[in-house]
């Protein structure tokens, strides 16, 4: 309940925020940061629900980038690419998970390693397509729908809330159902969920095609606003990044993923000027979360928020004494 | 038949740094269930180590390969202590995730060290070759061979026949019973991860001289020391040499006569294969879980 | 003769060199409680792995109902209507007792993500009726107390009744239970009994592994005994424990049971 609400004012001042603050380097940071927090949305989905860590998410988000940029340079209109990319980036979620996530323990890590390296590869080689190393320009903004008609940046901060709240929708919806409670079950022991009835492969390779998807609609989100692609992009340090996006919020909740995406972006723009030590800053974070506190910015809260509650009662029976 | 030789030759070379690298890692998978990381970092804190002692401090060559390794041993199980000993019976996951942030502080560390640009190491034996009729072989990929076997034999011997050998393998097998037969198992992992890491360190040492020496040079060696631990079966020796010099040699050809852009494909290909096909390896039976 | 609910043909498993279950056949009848015993390392466990999926014989076969289930994986194993429990307890860590058990009801629901995601009234009646049985089967075994606890945290007695629970909430008109008693005191054991025999009463089938004799004797209506893999005796409990191999082979390895018998 006390999440519903803490998500509906963010929603609120989401909205409301902008209208007051409009202005173009805030407003970017925003919108970074909404394409962010899909992404992590959606990675959470496969590493946080059901448990399994996926070190090549940044794949995803290119192949979901490219496809809707190249899909829509060739006259598609740029919502129907965008639909296509994800679900081309399902279909590749599938053909990795299926031989990979039947089987237990470490592989699926060190299998979505190997595909973030792969599809890196063939953006940076597959040059008659992608332009390699030289970037992908001239992709179209997406066709103006009523009241947005993307000419300027606000106009793709309310698109990305409203692709952000419809994420933060799916993920609840998921969780809560029969599917996200075979994802738990999984996450916890697998062998318990199979004696439970649960078609495990089924459900990791499910999981992972709709996290595939979502980080598609990142991608082609990124792609049409910035209107510019580039192979670094969508190398081995940004699947990193994602995960430590997830990590810091806290693994497996959706107010966590929200969370995470928004204070490492905000973050890494106050750490520009450090640039140099920020990679440093954060591999200390990783190991001190896990160590210290697995359940990352979420759990802090959580935590923050039962210690409010008790003082709260406490101040409460004190004043009717 | 030359050039065949030739790519034979340089195969092997990978192939050898492949199976140093490996060697710790499954060894660490078998006993701990884990994924470590942060294992590719140790061979290029090996290379930078060797690097400085030879540029900075005119160290001898031969010299700094056994001092690095002894440094990341050190490295190693300060790792071990600080970052995996405390998630000792936490979820497996975090100790992945937590060898993943250790990767990161180690790469970031050198580059803030050493900054980001490609060093080289110098060897006696670069510039040097040794002909075979038509063949000419460079002494330092003859050196990297002849010293990559001497090791494999060395810590083959050690974990066969020693003492600690016996209690590495016992702990691999199973920890719990192997705790009960009063062995130390805490000292026993640190032992492994001071092996490991000096063995990382080795073929980082090794191969400097051919390649150069920069900050993120470890994530692919981690990369492709899983497809060796995956192709042998996780926590076998044999496997793991047996795996990484087929997977030396089956790149090397790759890039010789196919296309060398896509050449770090391969051992990806080949990973997804040995999990379709062989899920425990080439040369692992298929073993059921403990229920 | 009623058709067996559960019956193997020479079912037999290979660990490497090793033969943990050696051509065992046995079949159970509907409503019974059916005791499976002999020493440690005599595959007791192993055979619930094999019945449930969780391993693949070697050789032989295992019928459920009359219907092969010999290749058949562990979730739709539960499907047909098996259950078990774990000799080392295995509940979902960190999540409550009623989430434990709310996970047997999986494959009931039969609604799809799209009507989850416009929580459709199919969804919602669907869910509802599953939390509704959950916190009926609560209600029945006195759990409803412990419904919001971290299961894993509760003392063992309750943790086993809750994996047994969990186990019935899946459906299921067979039962394996892997040591039930194994760490319960007394008291707790006699609740156990009850328990058990409830469950029989109420025309389910129940397949123990268990090494405390006087609970054997007290419930099994018939018992095999396993002994290196192979079956040495099927019959009833005064039966089988006066078969000079049954006693020898408890009297070679486990004398101190062979005294209880």
């Amino acid at each position: 309940m006390k999440k519903n609400l803490l998500l509906a004012l963010l929603v609120l001042f989401s909205i409301g925020f902008p209208l007051f603050m409009s202005n173009d380097y805030l407003t970017h940071i925003l919108i970074m940061a909404g394409i962010n927090v899909i992404l992590v949305l959606s990675l959470n989905i496969i590493s946080g629900f059901a448990g399994q860590i996926s070190l090549g998410h940044a794949a995803f988000f290119g192949i979901g980038a490219y496809a809707s940029a190249l899909l829509s340079m060739q006259g598609l209109p740029v919502w129907i690419a965008g639909i296509i990319a994800a679900v081309i980036s399902a279909l590749a979620g599938l053909l990795v998970g299926y031989p990979v996530l039947r089987l237990r323990g470490h592989f699926f890590a060190i299998a979505t390693l190997g595909f973030g390296e792969i599809v890196h590869l063939i953006i940076n080689n597959w040059v008659k397509v992608t332009r390699g190393p030289m970037g992908l320009s001239g992709i179209p903004r997406p066709e103006s729908i009523p009241g947005l008609d993307f000419s300027q940046k606000i106009d793709y901060y309310f698109l990305i809330l409203l692709l952000v709240i419809l994420v933060i929708y799916l993920s609840n919806r998921m969780h809560k159902s029969k599917m996200g409670r075979a994802l738990s079950a999984i996450r916890a022991d697998e062998i318990t969920a199979r004696t439970m009835g649960v078609h495990v492969a089924y459900y990791k390779v499910t999981a992972f095609a709709w996290s595939a998807a979502v980080a598609a609609i990142a991608g082609a989100a990124y792609a049409h606003y910035v209107l510019f692609l580039s192979p670094e992009t969508f190398k081995g340090a940004a699947s990193i990044n994602i995960l430590l996006m997830l990590l810091i919020g806290g693994i497996g909740s959706v107010l966590g993923s929200v969370l995470g995406g928004l204070f490492i972006t905000v973050l890494s723009e106050y750490l520009r000027a450090f640039a140099q030590y920020q990679m440093i800053i954060y591999g200390v974070l990783i190991v001190f979360v896990v160590i210290f506190a697995p359940k990352g910015l979420s759990g802090l809260l959580a935590k923050m928020a039962g210690l409010f509650g008790r003082w709260n009662k406490r101040g409460a029976t004190n004043i009717s004494n | 038949m030359v050039e065949f030789l030739q790519q034979t030759i340089n195969g092997l070379v990978m192939g050898s740094s492949y199976v140093l690298t490996a060697l710790g890692l499954t060894l660490i998978f078998g006993m701990l269930d884990m994924l470590n990381f942060a294992h590719g970092e140790l061979l290029m804190a090996g290379a930078f180590i060797a690097t400085t002692l030879v540029e900075v401090f005119h160290v001898s060559y031969l010299v700094a390969i056994p001092v690095s390794m002894l440094v990341v041993a050190i490295l190693g199980v300060i790792m071990h202590r600080l970052a995996f000993h405390p998630l000792r019976n936490s979820e497996r996951v975090n100790l992945l995730v937590s060898s993943l942030g250790v990767s990161i502080i180690l790469q970031n560390a050198v580059q803030l060290i050493w900054g980001p640009d490609p060093r080289n190491l110098p060897s006696p034996f670069t510039n040097l070759q040794i002909s075979f009729g038509g063949l000419g072989i460079n002494q330092q990929r003859l050196f990297v061979v002849l010293v990559s076997i001497l090791l494999i034999i060395l810590l083959y011997y050690v974990i066969q026949k020693s003492k600690i050998g016996i209690a590495m393998r016992a702990c691999a097998f199973d920890m719990d019973v192997a705790k009960l037969m009063g062995i130390k198992a805490n000292n026993i992992i640190m032992f492994t991860f001071a092996i490991g890491a000096s063995l990382a360190a080795s073929a980082g040492t090794l191969l400097a001289p051919i390649f150069s020496v920069y900050p993120t040079m470890g994530v692919m060696a981690t990369v492709k020391a899983f497809v060796v631990v995956l192709m042998g079966g996780v926590g076998n020796i044999t496997g793991a040499i047996a795996g990484g010099f087929i997977l030396g040699l089956v790149e090397t050809y790759a890039a010789g006569y196919w296309s060398s852009e896509y050449k770090d494909v391969i051992a990806f290909v080949i990973m997804i294969l040995v999990l379709l096909l062989k899920p425990a390896g080439l040369f692992g039976k298929q073993v059921q879980e403990k229920v | 003769m009623a058709q067996p609910i559960l019956a193997t043909e020479n079912l037999a498993l290979h660990f490497g060199g090793v033969v943990a279950v050696d051509k065992v056949s046995i079949s159970v009848k509907p409503g019974q409680i059916f005791g499976l015993i002999g020493p440690n390392g005599a595959g007791k466990t192993t055979m619930f792995n094999l019945l449930t999926g969780i391993y693949k014989p070697t050789s032989g076969k295992m019928f459920f109902k009359g219907k092969d289930i010999t290749h058949l994986p562990t979730h739709q194993i539960t499907e047909l209507g098996i259950s078990r429990t774990f000799q080392n307890i295995r509940l979902l860590k960190g999540q409550s007792v009623f989430e434990n058990i709310l996970i047997a009801t999986h494959y009931h629901l039969k609604y799809n993500f799209v009507s989850a995601f416009f929580s459709t009234p199919k969804y919602r009646s669907q869910e509802q009726k599953a939390k509704q049985m959950v916190n009926a089967l609560l209600e029945q075994y006195h759990l409803t107390q412990y419904k919001d606890e971290i299961a894993s945290d509760l003392p063992q007695g309750i943790q086993r009744k809750v994996e047994i629970i969990r186990a019935l909430a899946t459906g299921a008109e067979l039962v394996f239970l892997d040591e039930p008693a194994a760490g319960l005191n007394p008291v707790e054991t006699s609740e156990l009994m009850a328990l058990i025999k409830r469950i029989r009463d109420e025309g389910k089938t129940v397949l123990l592994i268990e090494h405390d004799m006087k609970l054997v004797k007290g419930v099994c209506d018939e018992i095999a005994v396993l002994n290196f893999g192979q079956l040495i005796d099927q019959g009833t409990y005064d039966q089988v424990t006066k078969n000079p191999r049954v006693v020898q082979a408890y009297l070679g390895r486990r004398y101190e049971n062979a005294q209880s018998l």
